[in-house]
């Protein structure tokens, strides 16, 4: 594999891309109007399938309304947990804090998606659930979305966390944040000013993450 | 013949989830492109969705094959654009949809956007109906 092409830009973004971090502990300190705007700003730039810009955001500020999010997420875990019992619920335990982090952030961003098209179901209907949901493309969309907003929250100097764990209350969760029911719920993203700054955890070497056949003319 | 309001609630249904938008807000005589917003795979979604919500097929283009039926040999376009005696037939073909709507100039390719919810229940109950008298 050839080296990647080195210069002004890319080594930019590299930076920005190799500097995010996903930062769990806040100061509690606002994050201005102004900032949420450049978020949103960044996110709506992303690609999606047809241009449909399947991506919907609710931003959270008041504390009341964080807690009672905080709240519905602990007692979805303790259930689904307690449901599923023995190895899993113990395996759980540590994961309980990472999925209430956010109440802690000055703002929340919740981030929803429109449902996919039907056309891409009954196209793909030999295919498996994810390569499904990859040909209808609105969950990936909403992800390289998500992917902005966080790349812009690093380079204005806030710190978030790309958080899936809190959708185990995905139905109180939308009650809470109000909206069109039929928008479904696809991650929280808690934004402010880092009161921590992890280690990056390691990443596999791009060799590694190569599969398939070798060479490049026909087999 | 009246509209069956399990059919209206289960368009208004399908229509918020295809557009992602609160049924509550969706109105049966809400435009699905000219309020809901609505581009043409949006319809598309919607033509599957309401296929498989009651278990019918729906085919292309039967609102202008039923009045180039009716146009006797008259001409139905010229240009795209639709003759004034085909506007008149339009406007009967699609009562629910607003009068103003229906207007000079309207191309071919346009009639699609007029279409509201209630265009869809009805579309759903005359299949609904063909359905049910063939079989036994
Ligand atoms: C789809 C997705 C869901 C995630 N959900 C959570 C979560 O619920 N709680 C949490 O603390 N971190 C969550 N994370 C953050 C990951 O743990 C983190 O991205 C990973 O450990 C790599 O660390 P880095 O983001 O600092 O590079 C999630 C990340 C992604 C992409």
């Amino acid at each position: 594999m050839s080296e990647p092409r080195s210069g002004g830009a890319y080594d930019e973004l590299l930076a920005l891309l190799r500097g995010r971090r996903s930062v769990r502990r806040f100061l509690p300190e606002p994050v201005s109007e102004e900032d949420v705007r450049r978020l949103l700003e960044a996110a709506r730039w992303a690609p999606s399938p047809t241009n449909r810009q399947p991506w919907r955001f609710a931003v959270v500020r008041e504390t009341e309304r964080k807690t009672r999010m905080r709240e519905a997420v602990a007692e979805a875990a303790r259930t689904a947990a307690a449901s599923v019992g023995g190895m899993v619920e113990e395996g759980m335990a540590p994961y309980a804090a990472m999925f209430e982090a956010f109440e802690q952030a000055p703002v929340v961003v919740a981030v929803l998606a429109r449902r996919p098209s039907r056309v891409a179901a009954r196209l793909g209907a030999g295919l498996s659930d994810t390569e499904r949901a990859a040909l209808a493309g609105d969950l990936p969309a909403v992800g390289a979305a998500i992917q902005s907003l966080l790349l812009a929250a690093h380079a204005l100097g806030l710190g978030a966390c790309w958080m899936s764990g809190p959708l185990l209350a995905a139905p109180d969760l939308r009650a809470i944040l109000g909206g069109p029911p039929t928008l479904d719920l696809v991650a929280l993203i808690p934004v402010g000013r880092p009161a921590e700054t992890p280690e990056a955890p390691p990443r596999r070497d791009a060799e590694q993450l190569l599969v398939g056949r070798k060479g490049t003319g026909p087999a | 013949m009246s509209d069956d309001p399990q059919v209206v609630e289960r368009v208004i249904r399908e229509v918020a989830e295809s557009l992602g938008v609160d049924p509550a807000g969706v109105s049966p005589d809400a435009g699905l492109v000219l309020d809901l917003g609505a581009d043409s795979l949006d319809l598309l979604d919607l033509v599957f969705r309401l296929e498989e919500a009651f278990g019918i097929q729906i085919e292309r283009g039967q609102i202008e094959a039923r009045i180039r039926e009716a146009m006797g040999g008259d001409a139905y376009e010229i240009d795209g654009v639709l003759t004034p005696k085909a506007l008149e037939l339009l406007r009967q073909e699609l009562p629910e949809v607003r009068p103003d709507r229906i207007r000079d100039g309207l191309r071919s390719s346009e009639v699609v956007t007029l279409f509201t919810v209630r265009t869809l229940v009805r579309l759903v109950e005359r299949h609904r109906e063909g359905k049910e008298g063939q079989s036994p």
